[in-house]
């Protein structure tokens, strides 16, 4: 049963009252103006893919700029719920092929209405306060799967600590994303060695040769003990890939990421940051070509029509058998809610060659 | 003396607002698709006479395989995620019951939820297109007779296949595609009819468009 999303359903989710995306593709691009949700919507499937994690939920905080903890339970998780109504429990469903169907509902309450049961509890620095917890508000987060997998935590703010029981076996993450470049290069040497077990350091150099053709070769060095991912130009000396251009390393931080996963999500914010225009065409071909060998599927945002131009060349340039399906996504502000624009293939080829606005 | 080989073309997406966006807020947004892009210099001007807001222009390049065209423009932002009302001008070519047919099915199809208002020119081969009407509302004898000696010029090699009216169109409204030059002549400035009853069909037409938005 494939984990790729078909159909993704968001209710009472930040600014969402409700979002439906239907036909979702093995690469969905979604673009839309400021403040209409692109970064709410790859919230949510962070929630969906990595379920019941629950420092996943107060790391967004943190991306957005907050403190990951506030002083109480409400402060912390409330902007998670639209209008800050956490009277309503937030759902996120997913459906793929062959009815697979992943569902989380967060919903924030009091302790003795949400704490109904410990049932596969496992240990956790609360147990012993279990029954004040139930005494004061807090999150619950559960997930459950077509296949028969479910989980469940129960979170709080405790004394301006993270508190959480959870049961004891969570779900393995089925997406991961693009934070920074730099907490990936942090990571790279871990990742990299994972793709040299894989045995595809092949593809993830090819990968890379695609934002510069003069990057000849990668490998792991320590410096003052600490492994460091390095690459060399030409017959050039190795060097850290931290020094090299942001888009290289950028680009190689996603190819070691996607590389690595298999049957899985892969977000990317802003996919144009930091690449220079004329490589985008080729970055587009070796992100989805990798992502389609690894059986990634993709989701990216971009504001940038210059992306889309390349994407939509990149994607034509492929041999069909080859091709991954492909939709461009507008998230679009109406009067009283979020709507959505799909753009399929012939219509993307469509818009930018008559020079059209998707955006 | 220079010449441009061809007309400047300035991307949509580079355009400085929108024609929507000078419309009242309160009326629905017109999607008016011309077949090419002359045909909106024209359709156009008659719409600023008549004092109708709120249109974008568009041209299609003909007919042929165009669907994921006009889905593309149904779609753009410009309309606010709205489905917009249609306000197709074309040609009827030599079946025009048929041709009204074809176009509705093919909007129904295409964007359901539209409201599609179609003016339809009474043929494609004789007169009765754009630039039929544009010239037979011209008023500037001296820029007619050069554009007639553009299209004797023209139709003198051997490769022409274009139509007299279409050369005699193109020549005539030439200078007005050179939009960001200092000194250029506009027809559609003064030498226009407005009150000729071919402009004022096409002017009523698209107030009709409005009222019914």
């Amino acid at each position: 049963m494939s984990n790729h999303l078909q159909r993704l359903e968001i209710e009472n989710y930040r600014g969402f009252d409700q979002l439906t995306l239907d036909d979702l593709a093995d690469v969905n691009v979604i673009v839309g103006r400021n403040n209409v949700g692109k970064t709410a919507l790859f919230e949510a499937l962070v929630l969906l893919g990595w379920p019941c994690h629950v420092d996943n939920s107060v790391t967004l905080n943190e991306i957005r700029g907050l403190p990951k903890l506030a002083a109480t339970t409400e402060e912390t998780w409330s902007l998670h719920f639209n209008q800050r109504h956490a009277g309503l429990p937030v759902r996120i469903l997913g459906s793929g092929a062959e009815g697979s169907r992943r569902e989380l509902t967060l919903r924030m309450g009091q302790g003795a209405e949400l704490i109904k049961d410990r049932n596969g509890a496992g240990g956790s620095p609360l147990e012993p306060n279990l029954s004040a917890l139930r005494q004061q508000s807090v999150v619950r987060f559960e997930f459950e799967h077509s296949n028969g997998e479910s989980a469940w935590a129960i979170a709080a703010v405790v004394g301006g600590k993270l508190a959480v029981i959870d049961s004891s076996v969570l779900p393995s993450p089925v997406m991961s994303c693009h934070a920074s470049t730099w907490r990936l290069l942090v990571e790279a040497p871990q990742l990299y060695s994972d793709v040299v077990r894989a045995g595809q350091e092949r593809m993830f150099l090819e990968g890379i040769r695609s934002i510069d053709a003069d990057i000849s070769r990668f490998d792991l060095l320590t410096r003052a003990g600490i492994p460091t991912l390095h690459a060399s130009l030409g017959d050039g000396p190795l060097l850290p890939v931290q020094v090299m251009g942001d888009g290289v390393a950028r680009v190689a931080s996603w190819l070691l990421a996607i590389t690595r996963l298999s049957d899985a999500w892969y977000l990317i914010d802003e996919v144009e940051a930091g690449i220079h225009h004329s490589a985008l065409v080729n970055v587009w071909r070796v992100l989805i070509e990798t992502a389609k060998r690894r059986n990634v599927q993709v989701f990216a945002t971009t504001h940038s029509y210059e992306a889309l131009e390349a994407l939509n060349e990149a994607h034509r340039s492929l041999s069909k058998r080859n091709r991954p399906s492909m939709r461009v996504i507008r998230l679009q502000k109406t009067r009283d809610e979020i709507g959505v624009i799909p753009y399929d293939e012939g219509v993307l080829a469509a818009a930018v060659s008559g020079e059209v606005e998707v955006r | 003396m220079t010449r441009a080989s061809s007309p400047p073309r300035f991307p949509a997406k580079w355009k400085f607002g929108s024609d929507v966006a000078r419309g009242d807020a309160d009326t629905s947004p017109i999607l008016a698709l011309c077949e090419h892009e002359d045909d909106i210099s024209l359709v156009r001007w008659v719409a600023n006479r008549a004092s109708v807001t709120g249109i974008e222009f568009r041209h299609i390049n003909g007919w042929p395989g165009i669907d994921d065209l006009l889905l593309a423009h149904i779609k753009d932002p410009v309309f606010g995620g709205h489905p917009p009302v249609i306000a197709a001008i074309v040609d009827g070519d030599t079946d025009p019951v048929e041709r009204r047919k074809q176009i509705g099915r093919r909007f129904k199809r295409l964007a359901p939820a539209s409201q599609l208002f179609v003016y339809l020119l009474p043929d494609n081969d004789g007169t009765g297109e754009l630039e039929d009407l544009f010239l037979a509302a011209c008023t500037d004898t001296a820029l007619l007779d050069c554009a007639d000696k553009y299209a004797d010029c023209v139709e003198q090699q051997p490769a022409n296949r274009a139509k007299r009216s279409k050369l005699r169109y193109q020549a005539y409204a030439a200078p007005r595609r050179f939009e960001r030059r200092a000194i250029q002549h506009s027809p559609f400035d003064s030498e226009l009819d407005y009150a000729h009853p071919h402009i004022q069909k096409l002017a009523a037409f698209l107030a009709q468009c409005r009222a019914g938005a």
